[in-house]
């Protein structure tokens, strides 16, 4: 048997009929983690011996039969979630070799649950991109395609998923860094609502609008890893315990559902692959009785010059604790400004330092009103404007990206290249709603993604109808 | 608008960042292209729309008042680059 082709309610009903232990299951991972990473390069560390205890600890809990919803399940963590005791590197130099003294809320929730750690995963530096080649520790590859990428940011998480490297994996999503990868190897990515999920211990990038969420091979895995992980821990402001259905999040009816197609989610950019794919998805659901009607949220081709203006700015504050001092890497200078400035420099690669300064430049003086404001008052009307479509429409669709996985250096040298084409994502963390990607299908042997968007604190319905529709494109 | 190689120079001082006039100069032409990209959203009439920095306009959620404990001290001074009498070591911040 095949242990690694598994979902983690596969391996839930094995484990549990003692067909197999946690350590088989482990084993089997590692072993398939030893033979594919070299070629892949989705983990930066694999961590073997906390696995192995792991392992133990899991088989102690469901011979104890005080087994949880994934106990025993491997997994792993994108390196900006961090770990006690285990190298975060944020995939950046300057934390190359930081090993945290504490552990995330989400790493407690997964220890809590008896679940297994298999490593770190690779990622644009600081999460900062849209296909893992601004890790300074190499790019990821796409499983589908060893030449292209596997997007990003979280490209590590959403290739080992793909590649069976691990069932569940955790990434983050600012601006669909989540999403975006598993359309692109076509695995399931949720970002979940905004305040829902507690970020401590996640290395803040852009604080208002970073969220983390699973990826999984099905919805059910995902839907599981997402619920362990929500839920007010005292540690993040945001996060308050709302209402949420756990009988909903298995699948609700979308026989007369309204469903929202926003004509400026499917862009002169989208690929007539992609099109297809999603088209393909939209006839399924309107056979399957959802009520499917275009409109328009104008505001939204701003979206990427909103983003690509209120995350720098952030991003610009917080990467300022990166000084040389705490933790980290030092270079050293005469003076601590030196040794700041040198620190920086050296540690910090190209994408991150001109966020640094695009996020510098829109907050100074002279310029704050005509861009960071204006960029804010873009995502008010946003929300607004996405609020105002909820009144009409239960979810709102589009295909995750406008585009399959392209080739690895293909959009580097270009700016914009990479950066127009998150268009799809954005809106969703601009307003702080739920959204979800699942494979809707393949163009040209690559996978696509289909989006659906749900109101803020939707998670248990947005999550449902991803189970409906995944189980309408199945059959 | 368009940014100087001047400008950027300050901004790169704010920043904390240094950076070789290679860098600078292929930023200067990065940065030039985004800012032009933001060009349409700056000319958009958006009003008198009033925002907040955050998404969720939800109130912020405060644990109990309570005592805990966080890292130690050990722990804290763990991933220091440098260290004295358990305290992070920096170069001369104030000259005699």
């Amino acid at each position: 048997m095949d242990l690694c082709s598994l979902t983690a309610a596969e391996l839930r009903r094995l484990l549990d009929s003692r067909d197999v232990s946690v350590r088989e299951v482990v084993e089997a991972h590692f072993a398939l983690i030893a033979k594919k990473n070299g070629d892949l390069n989705a983990f930066l560390t694999v961590t073997e011996e906390r696995g192995y205890a792991d392992a133990d600890r899991a088989q102690a809990m469901i011979d104890a039969g005080t087994a949880k919803a994934l106990t025993g399940v491997p997994y792993a963590f994108k390196d900006n979630i961090v770990t006690n005791g285990i190298r975060t590197t944020c995939g950046s130099k300057i934390l190359e070799n930081y090993i945290p003294p504490y552990d995330s809320t989400l790493a407690t929730r997964a220890a809590e649950q008896g679940m297994c750690l298999l490593g770190k995963t690779n990622l644009d530096e600081f999460a900062m991109g849209s296909s893992t080649e601004h890790s300074a520790f190499g790019p990821t590859r796409n499983p589908h395609d060893s030449d292209r990428v596997p997007g990003g940011s979280s490209g590590g998480s959403a290739a080992a998923v793909a590649a069976n490297l691990a069932p569940i994996t955790f990434g983050s999503d600012t601006g669909g860094s989540v999403r975006q990868p598993a359309a692109l190897t076509g695995v399931v990515g949720f970002k979940p609502t905004y305040g829902r999920v507690s970020r401590y211990g996640l290395v803040a990038f852009c604080s208002s609008l970073d969220q983390i969420g699973p990826f999984a091979r099905s919805v059910e895995d995902a839907t599981h890893a997402f619920e362990i992980s929500m839920g007010h821990d005292g540690k993040d402001s945001t996060v308050a315990d709302h209402d949420y259905s756990h009988e909903v999040a298995r699948g609700i009816e979308l026989k007369g559902a309204h469903v929202g197609v926003a004509r400026e989610l499917v862009g002169d950019l989208t690929e007539p692959g992609v099109m297809g794919a999603f088209q393909g998805a939209l006839d399924s659901l309107a056979n399957a009785g959802a009520d499917i009607e275009e409109f328009s949220v104008p505001i939204v081709e701003h979206g990427v010059s909103t983003y690509y203006i209120i995350a720098p700015a952030e991003a610009s504050s917080n990467l300022a604790r990166f000084d040389g001092v705490r933790y980290g890497l030092r270079v050293d200078g005469a003076t601590h400004i030196e040794m700041m400035k040198n620190t920086r420099a050296e540690g910090f690669g190209k994408e991150v330092k001109e966020r640094i300064m695009i996020g510098t430049y829109v907050l100074s003086s002279g310029y704050y009103d005509a861009f960071y404001a204006k960029a804010q008052k873009a995502r008010a009307v946003m929300k607004k404007e996405f609020q105002a479509a909820f009144e009409k429409y239960d979810f709102i669709v589009s295909p995750t990206s406008p585009t399959t996985a392209f080739k690895i250096g293909e959009r580097t040298k270009d700016p914009l290249a990479l950066k127009v084409a998150d268009f799809c994502t954005i809106p969703a963390n601009m307003g702080g709603f739920p959204a979800i990607s699942i494979n809707c299908g393949y163009a040209e042997g690559l996978p696509v993604g289909f989006q659906v968007i749900g109101n803020s604190f939707d998670d248990d319905r947005v999550l449902g109808a991803a189970r409906t529709i995944e189980g309408i494109l199945a059959g | 608008m368009s940014i100087t190689l001047d400008e950027l120079k300050h901004l790169a001082d704010l920043a904390r960042l240094r950076l070789s006039d290679g860098e600078f100069d292929a930023m200067q032409s990065d940065l030039n292209r985004v800012l032009d990209h933001f060009e349409q959203l700056r000319e958009l009439d958006l009003g008198d729309v009033e925002y907040a920095t955050h998404p969720s306009g939800l109130r912020s959620v405060w644990r109990d008042d309570f005592p805990a404990f966080g890292i130690n001290r050990a722990a804290a001074l763990l991933g220091a680059p440098d260290v004295q009498a358990g305290l992070f070591l920096v170069p001369t911040i104030i000259d005699d």
